[in-house]
């Protein structure tokens, strides 16, 4: 019983979330591809948080220097946060031919302490902030600047793009991954429920930054929190869909694990911090569709994986069990491993919401790749990971994302840290 | 517009959840009509198969009991097979169709205990014995599910040579209890290896040593 209202009520959940960016991209389909021109081009300056980044921090920088903007009203703020090779060296070097090129030193404080340092000498009214590791499109801050015109938005966003796509089959799933969030974060736009502006280039309004009191540096997904703040604070966050970021994926399991662990429980700490907006009208479909529903997802995700994890290890050890009582007599494995005829004995009607909502999944991910100006078939053991291995990786993140969160255990709210 | 798109999106996926679970009941009702149907096709064979044995006994032919035997056994096959259908429709299926259901172990338990009956007639008339099972379990009782895996191995290995009767004592049907009555089972799993009733799991040797005492020709003894 209990099982079964876990099943449906995540089935109804991925349903009812997947009809929602389906029907929302379909009332916005005209415009998902245009933004804003800006009146007149503003002053911007851009922050590089940089702790060790030696191997990526010169492509970084040239690929900001490489942007369409004018050199007199753009400025790149490399703060180095303390680090112990050479990235301020390498950065200092490609200042002495740049003048529009700063570098500011800093004793080690964590990414969030960093970006208020460059928030507090930035000189443009809107600022941007650019992790170490990726490169930028060079029209995406011309494409961006146009919709701060709009008094009512403090942040816009670029849409992410894997750069070391084929080191591995993980960051070959995470190329489809982002492409599939791309999408999805257009679709969260447009309802104006973005829950986080990335690291990898996103602008900011510096009045709102400041007045909601700059980034928490005693968080690592200081993104996310200031995301929080800034719908807190009634402003909104805009996506362009065509401004591209190239970010650097992590190439092993581990890697990709830290990382989830730190988005996910940044997640589920930052909705907890923020409790007071989950079903708040204030905060209009932030408030009333997206916390409630990512909560509820969240919730109903882990508990989905723990019961598929309990049913199959129960049927393993049944399984074996069976065989010992069979003495190991492997000729007659299928007295102990029953298969199921092939029939219509298979179906059921859990079996036929699955069904529909993978379909769904899928033709979202087909207009994410075509929107993305994409090519399946180029990336298809990619397409493969995403669709057969990401949901179990991603769910088991979830279920110790949420473990780790509720019981307290490895606190990841630190004081000091590394800037990445 | 952003409000109506969600209330749109909850009414749409609603309605697909809600289609989701009507089709799904469409579909459990399926299953029960295919596995009656099949019920119906074994307790047909085991009509024509009595008809044939009246027949060939009223003409005396003496042919007959080998041709028969040899049909039983096949029959057996099928209705052990279509014993472990109804078990994993109603593993799957419970709570969710329970007179579908309740019609269905009624109509095979009912084939089952005429396709014994028979049997019982045929060795009566023709002497030779087949090595056979009345295996009697209960639901909730993990030595019944354990003793069913050893069965089943059984019934793998030696096929048509052994011919087995699952029966669940704890249905509500009057020809159940009766036959649960007739032979005094009180604890299960219980076994009638021909004739000689035996209380508790019994272990792949054990009950691999016991057909053989049954004095059958079987290949594991």
């Amino acid at each position: 019983m209990i099982e079964q209202i876990i099943t449906y009520s995540a089935l109804y959940i991925s349903l009812f979330f997947s009809v929602v960016v389906l029907f929302t991209l379909l009332s916005n389909r005209g415009t998902l591809h245009s933004y804003p021109t800006a009146k007149s081009l503003p002053f911007v300056s851009i922050i590089v948080p940089a702790w060790n980044e030696e191997r990526y921090i010169a492509a970084t920088v040239r690929s900001l220097l490489g942007l369409d903007y004018p050199r007199d009203k753009l400025e790149i703020l490399v703060v180095n946060d303390g680090s112990t090779d050479r990235t301020s060296e390498i950065a200092r070097t490609l200042g002495r031919r740049h003048k529009n090129l700063r570098v500011i030193d800093k004793p080690n404080g964590g990414k969030a302490s960093a970006l208020n340092m460059g928030v507090s000498r930035a000189r443009g009214a809107i600022v941007a902030c650019m992790d170490a590791d990726s490169e930028v499109h060079r029209s995406a801050l011309r494409m961006m600047v146009g919709h701060m015109d709009n008094p009512r938005v403090a942040a816009v966003t670029s849409s992410m793009k894997i750069k070391n796509k084929n080191a591995s089959l993980m960051t070959k799933m995470q190329h489809t991954e982002y492409l599939f969030h791309m999408l999805l974060r257009k679709a969260l736009c447009c309802l104006d429920c973005l829950t986080v502006a990335p690291g990898p280039f996103s602008l900011y309004r510096k009045s709102v930054v400041r007045s909601v009191g700059g980034f928490d540096d005693c968080n690592r997904v200081e993104d996310m929190d200031m995301t929080f703040r800034i719908h807190r604070a009634g402003y909104s966050v805009e996506n362009v869909l065509d401004a591209h970021v190239w970010t650097n994926g992590p190439t092993t399991f581990t890697g990709l694990f830290n990382q989830r662990m730190r988005w996910f429980r940044g997640l589920i700490g930052t909705t907890l911090k923020y409790r007071d907006m989950v079903f708040s009208r204030n905060f209009g479909n932030f408030g009333m569709f997206l916390l409630p529903a990512s909560s509820a997802f969240a919730v109903f995700t882990s508990l989905l994986f723990m019961v598929i994890v309990l049913k199959m290890s129960y049927s393993i050890a049944a399984s074996l069990w069976s065989m010992h009582l069979i003495g190991f007599d492997l000729a007659y494995v299928t007295a102990g491993l029953r298969m199921p005829e092939l029939s219509v004995l298979l179906v059921d009607f859990r079996t036929a919401i699955y069904v529909g909502v993978s379909m769904l999944g899928v033709l979202m991910l087909l207009l994410s790749y075509s929107k993305a100006r994409e090519r399946v078939r180029d990336g298809a053991a990619g397409v493969l990971g995403f669709l057969l291995l990401m949901p179990l990786l991603l769910s088991f993140f979830w279920t110790l994302a949420m473990f780790y969160e509720l019981t307290g255990k490895r606190k990841m709210w630190l004081h000091k840290g590394e800037a990445k | 517009m952003d409000g109506k798109i969600l209330a749109a999106a909850f009414a749409v996926s609603a309605v697909l959840f809600l289609s989701g679970l009507g089709l799904g009941l469409l579909v459990s009702e399926e299953k029960a009509d295919y596995l009656g149907a099949q019920v119906e096709q074994v307790d047909s064979d085991i009509e024509s198969l009595q008809l044939e044995f009246l027949l060939l006994d009223t003409i005396g032919e003496n042919a007959t009991c080998r041709l028969v035997k040899d049909r039983l056994r096949e029959v057996n096959s099928q209705s052990y097979e279509l014993g472990n259908k109804v078990g994993a429709y109603e593993d799957n299926e419970e709570g969710i169709n329970g007179e579908s259901l309740d019609l269905l172990k009624r109509a095979y338990y009912h084939s089952l205990i005429k396709y014994w009956i028979f049997n019982k007639k045929v060795e009566d008339v023709c002497g030779e014995k087949t090595a056979n099972i009345i295996y009697f379990f209960v639901r909730d009782c993990s030595a019944c599910q354990d003793q069913g895996v050893v069965l089943s191995y059984y019934k793998e290995v030696l096929g048509e040579n052994l011919l087995v009767f699952p029966i669940s004592a704890d249905f509500e049907d009057p020809f159940v209890q009766t036959l649960n009555g007739y032979y005094n089972v009180t604890s299960y799993p219980a076994l009638v290896i021909n004739g000689e009733k035996h209380e508790g799991f019994l272990s792949k040797k054990e009950l691999g040593d016991r057909l053989c005492q049954t004095g059958q020709s079987l290949p594991i003894c």
